[in-house]
């Protein structure tokens, strides 16, 4: 009786601590901080308008992330690396704050390739059309591939979720393959990274926040060039090692854990 | 390899590399609607059966008409055919 008191204590003070701060945080972002943010990085430092954004939307996430360490334990690995750039980061997918968790890494032009429903967030979905975020359902793969090139070209990191959803129950799904056909066809590298726990969070299917530890660990970066001598299996090859790689990141924190 | 056996060896090789059930690979079931297959996936799969059946696929024009897993059954089977009098 005592324990399960203590929980909904602890379950009505993260909720209400993190969502309020969130607010709060997403509030001030927007109406004191992006404007004068927005125009240091663009005229100061002569950032296009996208990488501009794309940096104020860091910013955001790095507050986000000094929010979540006030609530949940973590255990970040290897985050403060710096990342070959351009390059594919690819984390495995339990839930909508993993996109926020990019930010515990210092890359800051990063272009999510997410799914249109994103898109339709009240406040977020402006940020991210200014941002150039890529919309994966709005065309077909070839077109995408075609505009991923080109933000790679531009210097940018493309950040992708090979799952395409997030997993319901902390299971890796299938990864699809874009992400791996644009590395081996770029010859720009794969960071694979392994995020845990915030499914555990935040579920997919709710907005009930629960007590969770967070692992974020950012794995050797693969490159496509190891896998040119397969030819055309050379993406499948890699979207396995890839996978293979998170995967074993993913039983270590588990194991870890238990 | 009689139809049956291609059939199943095609389903089980692709089932395997999507990581999907082998029991979604029905003739009826289509790759983009029902099994989540994009158009580079369908890549992939050209590889995977290439690799599996050791045939010369590439960039066939008929692979692009593809839409059903029994379309791609008999474009399986075809080319099993055409080997085979190649062979003869």
């Amino acid at each position: 009786m005592r324990h399960r008191l203590s929980y909904a204590l602890k379950l009505v003070w993260l909720n209400t601590g993190f969502y309020g701060g969130l607010i709060i945080l997403t509030a001030v972002s927007i109406v004191f901080i992006s404007f004068p943010a927005l125009c240091l990085f663009r005229f100061a430092r002569g950032f296009d308008k996208g990488a501009a954004m794309r940096n104020l939307v860091w910013l955001y996430g790095r507050a986000w992330t000094k929010l979540l360490a006030f609530f949940v334990p973590l255990k970040l690995e290897n985050c403060d690396r710096s990342l070959p750039t351009p390059c594919i980061i690819t984390p495995n997918h339990q839930s909508f704050f993993d996109t926020y968790c990019f930010a515990f890494m210092p890359e800051r032009n990063v272009v999510f390739a997410v799914r249109a429903w994103p898109f339709r967030i009240p406040f977020y979905g402006p940020y991210m059309r200014l941002a150039g975020y890529l919309n994966t359902e709005s065309g077909n793969a070839e077109e995408i591939l075609r505009r991923s090139k080109e933000i790679l070209a531009g210097g940018a990191c493309i950040g992708v979720f090979p799952e395409g959803t997030r997993s319901p129950d902390g299971k890796m799904r299938r990864f699809h393959g874009g992400a791996f056909h644009l590395a081996v066809l770029t010859g720009v590298p794969v960071v694979p990274v392994c995020m845990e726990g915030t499914g555990i969070f935040l579920h997919r299917d709710g907005f009930l926040l629960r007590p969770a530890r967070i692992s974020v660990k950012v794995l050797d970066p693969v490159h496509p060039r190891d896998f040119t001598e397969y030819g055309d299996e050379a993406p499948l090859l890699l979207r396995k090692t890839v996978k293979a790689h998170i995967q074993k990141a993913l039983d270590e924190i588990r194991s870890e854990c238990q | 390899m009689t139809d049956r056996q291609v059939i199943e060896t095609a389903d089980k090789a692709l089932a395997e590399e999507f990581e999907l059930d082998v029991e979604r690979f029905t003739p009826e079931a289509r790759f983009r609607e029902d099994l989540d297959l994009d158009s580079l996936d369908a890549v992939d799969m050209v590889v995977v059966l290439e690799k599996t059946f050791q045939i010369k696929i590439g960039r066939d024009p008929a692979v692009m008409q593809i839409r059903t897993v029994g379309d791609m059954h008999r474009y399986i089977l075809a080319k099993k055919q055409e080997m085979e009098q190649e062979q003869n």
